[in-house]
């Protein structure tokens, strides 16, 4: 055990000699959580409409109106016909609307296709947005007549619609999943590539001494960033934590020894630093960043790649992150992410620590 | 002249020697764009849904067989317990809840208004407000609205194919990814293991170790791309409907920025760990703020402004536009003159930083 002590102590040295990349691991995730968090939303703010009204009557006026009032649109008038194909290819408008002349009356008369909404479908997400944003607008605008249903629609979790919301944990999921991993990663493929391995090897430490006394400092760094990426999303992006704050800590350092078990698992398959950086960033960067829901909804995806989705923690920690932080959900309504973190953490240590051995004995 | 040749030969053999190496190279990015260019999906399909039928009459019948026979929508549960059906959207196992207030039938007959509540997940802001829209266009069908007020074309993209979207997308990423790693990784290796001084005492000039440098990487950055275009055209039948070879041109450019970041990474980095996290920030900044995934025009304006230097941004819009617009030089001139510049910019500084000791 005495040995044990020692060999973190010794880990910690190393970390603490490196001060450059010590303060790049500490810096980093703040930096891009704080970058990011604003960013990353799927609603659309002052997007570029371009708007050809051959009616130019009081009422298609009015209806332009209710488009350059919303905070959704900017609207550019058009005036040609040869505009409207160059303005979309050239990427300065996002979507057209055309008003034909005599709408109001020909619209009323029951013709259809009177005003024309051209997109720019090469981003089908933007596109859908944007078609839903207009006819909201422009529904609101032709129909309040006769509408006796009232829909009182309740924001549950995020009244105010914040993408901080989504973005923040999801942030948190991805950022300290692949610091983790090439922290770990690149850790151990270092001793093997300088030959200290071999030393540790020889020396009176277990195999599973060796694996987790090089997590332990990884672990204490991980709860700096954890510890602020928190106080960030708090008193920065304002989103809250409704649940317990020392379920979240113990939950977070859960998927952290998750992370590291991954990177571990990398470097025991591997040879040289170089091969171990290039599995733990171009691996994992886009697989992660795609399939934890941070950007795209988990839902939508085909059910092969739901399953394969099921492999990554991130997935699952951005489950149990919203859970805490805005639900408040009793523990029982998560058991299953957690469950899950658990598995992978299991899986990962048990196999990283058998490689060790069939290597090495 | 011969000295870079013999550089670049020299480069190949040390990256082809291993065998890991070139499977992270070549298959792994392959395999990426396969699985991932499917995980693109905004569109809300078959949003589960639970109603609350406080009415149980005639009319709020015909109103959840509307719903019944839409398909965004898939109709869950059905009972009157609020508070279990909050529960189940608690635990995400519904999406929306829509509660038909009761007296809703002799309400309507009368003409006096009548309140429909949805209770939605709004976690994910943007989706719950579509979600919210699309309830409530299934409610004023319904009550008997079908008039097309606006009639909507999809150009480019007529039939919303997102792998169209997405497959350019994550090419471009992952030719950044290994272009910016493998450049930056591979000259701070020679730092930490001390080959460098070997070199630096050969009559190899700066210029011609860094052209011997670059060029392997320009050109495994080149065939990378190659496999992931015929994949998209192939596999994916993503539509080209401009010039391959403008394409190209663009690819070159875009390369040289690559390679200059990767370099003045190199240049700024003592071990290669340190070069491993530098690159990751540099990578998650293009990863989000090129517009790859979050479009460009939600950002918030200072956001904009960053976007701006981010070179990747830039080869992403000039790679849709060529594939899935069909534009030409004439649309894209200022896309190129800034890959341009960035590419003289980032160049010189990482030479200039690179000090040949």
């Amino acid at each position: 055990m005495k040995h044990f002590g020692i060999f973190i102590w010794k880990e910690f040295l190393h970390i603490w000699r490196d001060k450059k990349t010590l303060l790049i691991i500490i810096l980093l995730p703040i930096i891009e959580v704080l970058l990011f968090g604003f960013v990353l939303t799927s609603e659309i703010n002052n997007v570029s409409l371009g708007i050809r009204d051959q009616d130019n009557s009081d009422w298609s006026g009015e209806l332009i109106r209710k488009f350059a009032n919303s905070p959704y649109f900017e609207v550019v008038r058009l005036h040609d016909a040869g505009e409207v194909q160059s303005v979309l290819q050239s990427n300065s408008v996002k979507a057209i609307l055309e008003i034909k002349p005599d709408a109001e009356r020909r619209i009323l008369a029951g013709e259809s296709g009177i005003i024309q909404l051209l997109l720019d479908a090469s981003d089908p997400n933007m596109a859908r947005t944007i078609e839903v944003y207009i006819n909201n607008i422009s529904g609101s605008y032709l129909n309040d007549t006769v509408n006796l249903i009232n829909l009182q629609p309740l924001m549950y979790y995020n009244p105010n619609l914040k993408s901080v919301f989504k973005s923040v944990p999801g942030l948190m999921a991805v950022v300290l999943m692949l610091i983790c991993a090439m922290m770990t990663s690149v850790s151990l493929a270092r001793e093997k590539e300088t030959g200290s391995m071999d030393v540790l090897l020889v020396s009176p430490l277990k195999t599973w001494q060796i694996v987790i006394g090089k997590m332990i400092p990884y672990i204490a760094i991980s709860y700096v960033n954890i510890i602020m990426i928190i106080a960030l999303s708090i008193f920065v992006f304002g989103v809250p934590v409704l649940g317990s704050m020392p379920l979240l800590f113990l939950f977070s350092g859960l998927y952290v020894i998750c992370a590291l078990s991954f990177g571990l698992f990398i470097s025991t398959v591997v040879q040289t630093q170089q091969i171990a950086m290039m599995i733990s960033l171009a691996g994992l960067m886009l697989p992660t960043t795609l399939l934890s829901g941070l950007i795209y909804p988990i839902r939508n995806m085909p059910r092969w790649l739901q399953m394969l989705s099921g492999i990554f923690p991130a997935r699952w920690f951005v489950e149990v992150l919203s859970h805490l932080m805005l639900k408040d959900s009793p523990l029982k309504y998560y058991l299953e992410p957690l469950g899950y973190i658990l598995l992978i953490t299991l899986i990962l240590l048990l196999a990283a620590t058998k490689r060790f051995k069939l290597r090495y004995d | 002249m011969r000295t870079i040749l013999i550089i670049i030969k020299k480069e190949f053999r040390q990256i082809f020697r291993s065998r890991p190496m070139l499977m992270v190279i070549l298959a792994m990015p392959v395999i990426q764009l396969l699985i991932l260019s499917n995980a693109a999906d905004y569109e809300i399909k078959q949003l589960r849904l639970a109603i609350e039928d406080f009415d149980g009459t005639a009319t709020s019948a015909g109103l959840i067989d509307d719903f019944a026979h839409n398909d965004w929508f898939q109709l869950k549960i059905f009972d009157l317990d609020q508070q279990f059906d909050d529960e189940l959207l608690a635990k995400n196992k519904i999406e929306a809840i829509i509660a038909i207030p009761p007296d809703f039938e002799k309400d309507l007959m009368q003409k006096r208004p009548v309140d429909i509540q949805i209770r939605l997940n709004a976690v994910d802001g943007a989706t719950a407000e579509v979600a919210s829209s699309y309830v409530a266009g299934v409610i004023s069908n319904w009550a008997g609205n079908k008039k097309e007020l606006i009639r909507s074309r999809y150009l480019y993209n007529p039939e919303l194919n997102y792998k169209n979207f997405m497959v350019p997308g994550i090419l471009v990423m992952l030719v950044t990814v290994i272009g910016i790693i493998l450049t930056a990784l591979n000259i701070v290796r020679e730092k930490e293991t001390g080959t460098q001084e070997q070199i630096n005492v050969t009559p190899i000039r700066r210029h011609e170790y860094i052209l011997g440098k670059l060029i392997p990487m320009l050109i495994i950055g080149i065939v990378e791309f190659t496999i992931g275009l015929a994949i998209a055209l192939m596999v994916f039948h993503v539509p080209l409907l401009g010039s391959v070879l403008l394409l190209y041109l663009y690819l070159f450019f875009y390369l040289i920025v690559m390679c200059g970041i990767g370099l003045f990474i190199s240049t700024i980095a003592a071990s290669q760990q340190q070069a491993i996290f530098l690159a990751f920030f540099i990578m998650m900044i293009f990863l989000f703020l090129s517009g790859l995934f979050a479009p460009i025009e939600s950002m918030p304006d200072w956001a904009k402004v960053f976007t701006r230097f981010v070179p990747l941004s830039y080869f992403v819009r000039v790679m849709r536009s060529i594939m899935l617009k069909g534009s030409g030089f004439m649309e894209l001139q200022s896309e190129l003159l800034m890959l341009i510049i960035m590419g003289i910019v980032i160049q010189t500084i990482a030479v200039f930083n690179y000090r040949k000791r």
